[in-house]
């Protein structure tokens, strides 16, 4: 359902601040593929980036009177940046009663997924390589996973990373900078990974 | 490459090389550092990494949504009605810790301020006669079972908490089986609103020293819980 010329993210802002529940969930529907995305890369573990997914849209509808223009996109992303942090304590906080295992990945350990890809060349499966991508990023302390994935794969720049989490510019350059360098020592380890440039085999 | 760009920790150009490559530099410094890019195949080479990691990144095939995320007015009722957990958890965690602080403080001053109010009424007891005496001694072993507990009766009898000593004669009998003593005397009935007085003045003390101990664990799982709600 291709929305309609008039639907443009400006417009539908307008009308959600006016209250039309409608008009918001049309910028969910064009939106919550991007959002789920980067729960999902910062958190690691599916389920949680669904309930953060839900909560940042919430939390969106919720303050839409206090959006002030701009990249709406980038303002969901920034949203979803923190719901994951959220959903992360909320998860761990739980854990204290009891089960803990299915959690360990969200802490930033490795995904276990199938053996290594055997080579960039012999890549094909979207699937796989998804799986690779979240398992680099699972090498990543929470902090400088959260900045990479909203840099990287939101688009965001330094300074919209930094206002989303509320820290310094210097703080989002630092997480990226080691962020980049704990990738650079895992992506040596898996050479074939960055051959030139990724590359999928029709 | 510049003179002066030779006595510069090279660090400090490592840790330009990401926001070099994410365009994020200003003008001045892109200039000085492609300056020394021309110089450090190091540097260069960290450039071309940084850039390869973030198209790794960037041209990541993208997860999508594995069901709709649409809010409801359902869900919009819900976190209207109990707010957002995170937030009412932590106002409900902060009143606690505010609570069980206050609490704290009452109680360790009501069991301070009775401890003082028995030390008073011990002093002003020891003037008295015996029966004053034995009412406290009675007292001390009825309502501090933790001190009795493992004590030898001989060990027992020195073990009066207020430092004063009881007369010799009430001692006696009392050092073979320090509870029949205690009924013995009991029955044949000291002043009975002293006695009934002290055992309540230890009872109450003992009360305050449990609601203290209580209101401090308290305080100190709620400031725990609230220290974790903070962002």
């Amino acid at each position: 359902m291709t929305p309609a010329p008039e639907s443009t993210d400006d417009h539908l802002v307008s009308l959600s601040k006016d209250g039309d529940l409608d008009a918001f969930n049309s910028l969910v529907d064009r939106y919550q593929d991007a959002v789920y995305n980067l729960c999902y890369r910062i958190l690691g573990h599916r389920e949680a980036a669904a309930d953060a997914t839900q909560e940042a849209f919430l939390s969106a509808y919720r303050a839409i009177r206090t959006f002030a223009g701009g990249n709406v996109r980038s303002w969901l992303l920034r949203i979803a940046a923190n719901q994951s942090k959220d959903e992360l304590r909320r998860r761990k906080r739980k854990d204290r009663a009891g089960s803990l295992d299915q959690y360990v990945d969200i802490a930033g350990a490795a995904l276990e997924v199938a053996d290594p890809a055997p080579g960039a060349a012999a890549i094909v499966e979207r699937r796989e390589l998804s799986a690779l991508v979240q398992r680099a990023l699972d090498a990543l302390p929470f902090d400088q996973r959260q900045a990479i994935a909203l840099v990287d794969i939101g688009g965001l720049r330094y300074e919209e990373a930094a206002e989303a989490l509320g820290v310094s510019l210097g703080t989002v350059k630092s997480r990226i900078h080691r962020g980049r360098d704990r990738l650079r020592g895992y992506f040596r380890s898996h050479p074939e990974l960055l051959e030139g440039h990724w590359r999928l085999d029709e | 490459m510049s003179f002066a760009g030779l006595f510069r920790p090279h660090r400090r150009w490592r840790g330009m090389v990401d926001a070099y490559a994410d365009g994020e530099l200003d003008a001045d410094d892109v200039r000085r550092f492609e300056a020394h890019l021309g110089g450090c195949h190091a540097c260069r080479a960290q450039v071309d990494a940084a850039r390869a990691i973030r198209s790794f990144l960037a041209d990541a095939p993208v997860e999508s949504a594995p069901r709709s995320f649409r809010v409801t007015p359902a869900m919009l009722q819900a976190e209207g009605r109990a707010p957002a957990h995170a937030a009412g958890g932590a106002r409900g965690a902060f009143a606690f810790m505010r609570a069980s602080q206050a609490l704290a403080g009452v109680a360790v001053l009501a069991f301070a301020f009775l401890v003082v109010v028995d030390l008073s009424g011990s002093t002003t007891g020891d003037d008295d006669d015996g029966n004053a005496g034995a009412a406290m001694q009675t007292a001390d072993r009825m309502s501090a079972p933790d001190d009795a507990m493992g004590a030898s009766p001989a060990a027992e009898t020195e073990a009066v908490p207020e430092g004063t000593a009881p007369p010799e004669d009430i001692k006696g009998p009392s050092a073979d089986d320090g509870s029949e003593a205690t009924l013995a005397l009991r029955d044949t009935g000291p002043p009975a609103d002293e006695d009934g007085g002290r055992s309540s003045l230890r009872i109450a003390q003992l009360v305050a020293a449990a609601l203290a101990v209580l209101a401090i664990a308290g305080y100190a799982v709620a400031r725990r819980t609230t220290r974790e709600q903070r962002a």
